[in-house]
């Protein structure tokens, strides 16, 4: 009883010595959760394979930068090869972060199987989707502005014709910083919705230990 | 808290077990158990009719008040 009292005045809705996920439940899971963890799977899958690629083409770009010229990457040779290093670096944080948002949307895939998703846990989970989402793309955007300042910096160096400017996007020519703005209006919404998720999960746990 | 459920007693009055008494009253023997070991939060009016129904007293006697400074005696 006591115990109770003193983690409630702590606000922790998550240090209960009752675990809230071994509640017996009425709920029933939706019949697209199923169909929606299969896909989440998959997803996984393909963003296991994406990094995978990505670091084959981090582990080429550091060896052309090392070492020198491999056969069949003469293309590269007109870029400079820090460039490469740094852009393939960025498609690996980018392919690390996508498997961590799946790890956290896989677990609460689980829950809606369970037919529960209202838990703190899931509230927690999406917290840490948008803080890794975040933090993910501020180090995109830092790396991605030292490749620009590098290609400011090279007034000879000329991307207007290449096919690397026109898949890094470098072939716009304008000095802008790659700020992405679709990605922080992500992750303020995320941000909302994380909040509004632990607000409704803290009010189920009430619901949960009304008899 | 100090609104304790004096659900034991009543059972062992009634000679009832926990498990006829959340059959009979349509409430699962988890939610049973929280409202009995204290756990619970809140009564519903509907749940506290039935088990009043079901064991034939008053909700007075179903629930006890003791104030904080008797539980830390």
């Amino acid at each position: 009883m006591r115990k109770i009292s003193k983690s409630r005045s702590d606000q922790d809705y998550d240090d209960f010595d009752l675990d809230m996920d071994d509640i017996e439940l009425d709920g029933q899971p939706l019949r697209s959760a199923m169909a929606l963890d299969i896909f989440i799977s998959f997803m996984t899958i393909l963003a296991w394979i994406w990094l995978a690629l990505m670091v084959v083409g981090m582990g080429i770009a550091l060896y052309l930068t090392m070492v020198g010229m491999i056969p069949g990457f003469e293309k590269l040779a007109d870029i400079p090869d820090n460039v490469i290093t740094i852009w393939t670096g960025v498609k690996v944080i980018g392919a690390i972060i996508a498997i961590l948002v799946l790890q956290e949307l896989r677990k609460i895939s689980k829950t809606l199987l369970r037919g529960d998703p209202f838990v703190p846990r899931n509230a927690s989970r999406l917290r840490r989707i948008w803080m890794t989402v975040a933090i993910g793309e501020a180090i995109r955007t830092a790396l991605m502005f030292m490749v620009m300042l590098y290609v400011w910096k090279l007034d000879d160096l000329n991307f207007a014709n290449s096919w690397f400017g026109d898949i890094t996007g470098l072939n716009s020519g304008s000095k802008e910083i790659p700020l992405r703005w679709e990605v922080w209006s992500m992750v303020l919404i995320l941000i909302v919705l994380a909040q509004v998720f632990r607000q409704g999960a803290a009010m189920r746990e009430q619901e949960k230990l009304t008899v | 808290m100090a609104i304790r459920v004096n659900l034991d007693m009543i059972l062992l009055e009634k000679k009832m077990s926990l498990t006829e008494l959340a059959e009979r009253v349509g409430i699962t023997l988890a939610n049973l158990s929280i409202l009995k070991t204290g756990k619970a939060r809140a009564v519903r009016f509907t749940t506290l009719e039935a088990l009043c129904r079901e064991l034939d007293c008053q909700p007075a006697d179903l629930l006890i008040y003791e104030s904080d400074d008797d539980e830390t005696k």
